[in-house]
């Protein structure tokens, strides 16, 4: 970017559309890992999900020149990825974070090892035959529509879907939907399958729209900063959509001060000092707002036994 | 037994994968292993070379292992490294000090970069329970950036001729703040004997001392700690900076014994890895220095294989991550453990 | 005594069950009926089998041999649901809800009400508002689950078995957490229960309640059933003694001695809003040499904080401890926890946890591991900072055989041994250095009669020695039959301190419920 914006109504609407366009995959994320808080299950895997479909995309939609088969291949690879994911963590009872960070690490090496085996490239490769997702308005894709409607859709499944009410039930206290007679590790997939499903889609966003590029490790922890989202929603999508906006827009308001002279770097590390900020100001707040909980109890507890008198 | 099974199970797959790849791309099935061989007895100085790559990575594995312990993923030792390794530049350049002082102040200072980039992180998990993974992980690419952003604004090398330069380094270090290498042929140096001797201190006080009950006992029963009157909390954060310190050791090391300057990028994966070597020792400092040894096989075969290959490099990365996934969900168990299921029912 | 009206049918039928797990037998061909419209207890030692009984019946273990038929047809459960969908539900004896979760959502999880997955919110609310009515549980359906007390998450487990249409409901140890007002309250549904021809199994080891509420009783010892008789034919003694194989003698509670020293003295203590769980208000007493003090208070009424504050665990807001032990210490509120806790110990404080796995003991690692509590100040133990492991598996090996503890040695994990052995090794422990203040939460829940009854006569023995003792305990038949005074905690006061003369089942169940005002 060249120079300084002609207006604030130009340097708003740069941050609108960069905003948009950067949260529009951890929104997918987010809304994916949201199922996975749900059952308890702690996805650390979001970031090789999205980085895996990224490639997957970009291969198919380079190879055949449609995005859409791109799409389905990210959509595919995702839920394969989650697959691998949910065995090594569910049914087998390894550790989550140990898993999901040392499948990070392998997709890293293993679209590093593909991209110079198939585009004899070892960085990155620009891909002249990919294509781009139909765009909506200047740099906003459809796609970016579609992140919003998945968020107000995974808050629908949350809490008006009998699997909802399981799936909550069963990440809050799974001895007792045991007890209830619910099948846990089958919600259990079922949650990091759909997570991976999305992961797919926010993959595809990536290498294909914008530059049709893909680069070595390209998701650069936007899967963690959607973790951070998750984290900070509880699990619940339409906060976790929320705080992937503001991520979203972190990034895009430091790519505005870049024209302003700001030094890349620090522009850069933008977001992800946002996130653990934001994680430090919801736990603060968490534990305020608790101990006001308890101080309100205790004057109900004096009520309390007057109901039982 | 079974842990042997473990073991060569998840070397099986890892080595499997890699042959795997390797033949696609025409070469033979044995490939691999002759890469492994070249990478270790495959000239003189490929041991040694070896060795060099055990250091930093019986560091960070260390690292790792000191906060997993007691309870805690220390995931930002990469970004501890990196800032480990900017100090111990920096005070060389800052304060040039008579031989065996400025390599002590250089040593000093990676601690100081590396406690100072855990800080934040331990602070937050201890004070507000904030989830360390992401705050970690979060603060590694803070860490990059930031490091690159002082060494390009402030201490970037000077060019002959004044020509621009590709790569952010610091200049080189002060001559007497480097650690003495063993031959001019490999880059191992006294830093070895160094990791060494920090990494049998640490097997000592975690397996013998008190310190070390009270750091397992903290990390496995909170609860029982708390109920013996051990202060939980202190001890995590404790365990949380040492950590850290330990991290930046390793960072000083590199920048002292090897690079004799701060290069960005070259230190990438350098505490991931170390997460991998402590995982592959079951969290036993005993088993440590085998697995930092083992990992660093991995680590030189990369240069083997980008030399004799068209393949990526990345290809080591990737059997690396297999044999942790392939270990950590441990196949051989569930297969025992259906097996016996399926008697008992 | 419920009347005892002609035979009725069997509804329930399990014929020669048996069920091994490994080596151990744990139903041994058991064969047992149940009538319709009737209670049929089921009664025995903890590890006699009447869990793994109701198991089998409700679906979680599928026996190695024998039958089991409902309303007189053969069933083959696999899953719970299995058992659901014939008409059997389990009423657990630690209520199984989700606590951030609703009543109602409660009531209908895994049989929600809706179409294509959609969730009808309004219809199952409506839904188990009524079934609350009919069978008179009334319930706050929109409440979330774990800001109920305890009894009336029981009338949910209640309901959600209800809700799945059950026949057949099965009580595990219901009374186990209720106070005896809120016993009564369980007895009387249990009339309704039967009044609309349900057939109720009551698992229990209180004799008193088996005898008041059922029609028919089975007792099972050593995965056997050792006899099965009506209401009406059995005795009391003749039942505790087949239950038990041998008979009980009462515990020696020896002279009690002239009111001693005092011990401990606990004054004006406050443990405000801020702390995690109940907080405690202004609680005095003092508890003498030669003393067994009970404490007892339903859960959440506090008492557990109180005994945290006085061993050293948590920090009072205000207010002074004294521990008058080896050395004087004095606690105020503006102590260091970490700090206080090696002092009081020092003093000679003992304190046996409530929770004997995840407190008492490191699951992980060796029995010597968890035998150092307290003692790594001491240089026998710990010189310099470094361990000395023979000396620690030597005191392991000396509390293993002074307490009579199955365990192999000192390198056991406490994970391989069994409840009541755990509990063995951490009561000696405690023990072993002569407590001046023997602080016992809970210390025989879970474990079997005869050995409960060693345990409260070393409580005694303890006080006999000139030892003082505070023993927190849900079971007020344990605290009448080993104490010398009770003090009843409800909503973080002391509603009660007498002596165990002027105590009875229902003037501590009335204190415990905050119904009377007995002036502290």
């Amino acid at each position: 970017m060249n120079g300084e914006f002609a207006s604030i109504g130009a340097l708003l609407l740069f941050v609108v559309v960069a905003g948009f366009q950067s949260a529009t995959p951890i929104m997918f994320a987010a809304t994916g890992g949201s199922f996975s808080a749900q059952v308890n299950v702690f996805n650390v895997a979001l970031e090789a999900l999205l980085l895996g479909s990224a490639f997957a995309a970009f291969l198919v939609a380079d190879a055949t020149t449609s995005v859409w088969l791109g799409l389905l291949a990210a959509m595919l690879t995702g839920t394969l990825l989650a697959a691998l994911f949910a065995f090594l963590t569910v049914t087998l009872g390894a550790n989550e974070i140990v898993i999901g960070f040392a499948m990070n690490i392998a997709v890293v090496g293993l679209t590093a090892v593909l991209l110079t085996t198939i585009f004899d490239s070892p960085g990155s490769y620009l891909s002249a035959t990919a294509g781009k997702f139909p765009m909506l308005y200047s740099d906003i894709g459809w796609l970016a529509v579609l992140a919003v409607a998945l968020v107000l859709l995974g808050h629908l499944h949350t809490f008006h879907t009998r699997a909802g009410l399981r799936m909550r039930a069963i990440g809050q206290d799974p001895a007792a939907a045991l007890a209830a007679g619910l099948r846990v590790n089958s919600y259990k997939y079922r949650a990091v399958l759909m997570s991976g499903l999305l992961c797919g889609i926010g993959g595809a966003v990536l290498p294909l729209s914008g530059l049709q590029l893909f680069s070595v490790g390209m998701t650069a922890g936007i899967g963690f900063i959607a973790i951070a989202a998750v984290i900070l929603a509880d699990g619940r999508p339409l906060l976790a959509g929320a705080a992937a906006l503001f991520f979203g827009f972190t990034s895009a308001i430091g790519i505005a001060l870049q024209t302003y002279g700001f030094p890349n770097e620090l522009v850069l590390s933008l977001p992800y000092v946002a996130t653990v900020v934001a994680l430090f100001v919801k736990a603060y707040v968490t534990r305020r707002r608790a101990a006001a909980a308890k101080a309100a109890q205790r004057e109900r507890g004096q009520a309390r036994i007057l109901v039982n008198a | 037994m079974s842990r042997v099974l473990r073991y060569v199970a998840a070397a099986a797959i890892g080595l499997f994968v890699a042959s795997l790849i390797l033949s696609l791309q025409g070469y033979s099935a044995g490939a691999f292993l002759e890469v492994l061989r070249m990478a270790t007895i495959g000239s003189p100085y490929a041991f040694l070379d070896v060795l060099r790559w055990t250091t930093p990575l019986l560091l960070s594995g260390l690292a790792f292992l000191i906060a997993a312990r007691v309870g805690y993923f220390n995931l930002g030792v990469e970004g501890q490294i990196y800032v480990g390794s900017l100090f111990s530049a920096l005070i060389s350049h800052l304060l040039p000090l008579p031989p065996v002082l400025a390599i002590l102040a250089g040593i000093v200072a990676g601690i100081a970069g590396g406690v100072l980039w855990a800080l934040p992180c331990a602070w937050l998990a201890k004070r507000w329970g904030v989830n360390e993974v992401v705050t970690t992980l979060m603060l590694n690419y803070v860490a990059v950036l930031l490091c690159t952003f002082f060494v390009k604004q402030f201490f970037l090398a000077k060019v002959a001729g004044g020509g621009t330069i590709q790569t952010i380094t610091t200049d080189k270090i002060e001559a007497n703040a480097e650690l003495p290498v063993f031959t001019p042929f490999s880059g191992l140096n006294l830093g070895l004997l160094l990791a060494l001797i920090v990494a049998a201190v640490a097997a000592f006080v975690l397996m013998r001392t008190r310190t070390g009950y009270e750091l397992s006992a903290v990390g496995e029963g909170p609860r029982f700690s708390q109920f013996s009157g051990i202060p939980v909390h202190k001890r995590r954060f404790q365990a949380f900076l040492v950590s850290g310190a330990v991290a930046g050791l390793a960072g000083a090391i590199e920048t002292q014994g090897v690079l004799h300057s701060f290069i960005a990028g070259s230190l990438d994966n350098m505490g991931f890895n170390g997460m991998l070597v402590s995982l592959v020792a079951m969290n036993n400092p005993i088993g440590l220095a085998a697995s930092a040894f083992f990992f660093g096989i991995l680590q030189n075969s990369q240069l083997v294989i980008s030399q004799a290959t068209t393949v990526s490099s990345y290809l080591v990365t990737v059997v690396s991550a297999l044999f942790i996934l392939a270990f950590a969900a441990n196949p051989t168990r569930f297969l025992v453990d259906t097996w016996r299921a399926r008697r008992e029912r | 005594m419920p009347d005892q009206q002609s035979p009725a049918v069997s509804y329930v039928e399990l014929a020669g069950i048996s069920k091994s797990f490994g080596d151990v037998r744990a139903l041994d061909d058991v064969t047992v009926t149940a009538p319709q419209g009737r209670v049929t207890a089921i009664v025995g030692e903890n590890g006699a089998g009447k869990s793994t009984l109701m198991k089998v019946l409700s679906g979680v273990v599928t026996p190695d041999r024998g039958t089991v038929r409902i309303g007189g047809v053969e069933r083959h459960f696999r899953t719970t649901r299995d058992a659901t969908l014939a008409g059997v539900g389990m009423v657990y004896q630690e209520t199984a809800l989700v606590a951030a979760m609703s009543v109602w959502e409660n009531v209908v999880l895994g049989w929600e009400p809706g179409q294509r997955g959609i969730l009808r919110r309004k219809h199952a609310r409506r839904t188990v508002g009524e079934l609350a009515e009919r069978y008179s549980l009334p319930v706050p359906l929109d409440a979330h689950a774990g800001d109920l007390p305890v009894s009336i998450q029981q009338q949910v487990e209640i309901l959600k078995v209800l809700y799945r249409n059950a026949d057949v409901v099965i009580l595990d140890e219901p009374t186990s957490v209720l106070t005896p007002q809120e016993r009564e309250g369980l007895f009387a549904a249990m009339l309704n229960l039967q009044a609309e021809g349900k057939t109720l199994l009551f698992i229990s080891h209180k004799l008193d309640e088996v005898l008041a509420s059922a029609h028919h009783v089975t007792v099972m010892r050593h995965g056997r059933i050792v006899s099965s008789q009506r209401n009406d034919e059995l005795d009391r003694r003749g039942l505790a003694r087949s239950i038990v194989g041998r008979d009980i003698a009462p515990i020696d509670l020896g002279t009690r001695p002239e009111r001693g020293a005092t011990v401990l003295s606990v004054q004006h203590v406050e443990l405000g809003a801020l702390h995690e769980g109940p907080g405690i208000r202004e609680a005095s007493f003092e508890v003498a040499r030669g003393e067994v003090v009970g404490v007892a208070g339903v859960s959440g009424s506090g008492q557990h904080e109180l005994l945290q504050v006085i061993s050293g665990l948590v920090a009072p807001d205000a207010g002074t401890v004294v521990l008058d032990g080896r050395t004087r210490k004095e606690v105020d509120s503006a102590s260091d926890p970490a700090a206080t806790l090696p002092a009081l110990r020092k003093a000679g404080m003992s304190h046996i946890p409530a929770d004997r796995n995840a407190v008492g003991t490191l699951r992980r690692r060796p029995l010597w591991f968890s035998a150092l509590v307290g003692r790594l100040d001491d240089p026998e133990y710990c010189r310099r900072g470094v361990i000395r492991r023979p000396a620690a598996r030597a005191l392991a090996e000396r509390i293993i055989r002074e307490g009579g503890v199955k365990a192999s040695g000192p390198d056991a994990l406490p994970e391989s041994l069994s409840g009541g052995n755990l509990q063995k090794f951490i009561v000696q422990r405690e023990l072993l250095s002569d407590p001046v203040l023997l602080v016992a939460e809970e210390p025989t829940h879970g474990i079997d009669i005869g050995a409960a009854r060693d345990l409260r006569q070393k409580l005694r023995d303890v006080a006999a020695d000139g030892g003082a003792v505070l023993l927190a305990s849900t079971d007020l038949d344990e605290l009448l039959e080993t104490c010398d005074r009770i003090i009843v905690v409800f909503d973080g006061r002391i509603v009660l301190d007498a002596d165990r003369q002027d105590c009875t089942e229902e003037s501590l169940g009335a204190a415990l419920t905050g119904l009377s005002a007995v002036p502290a």
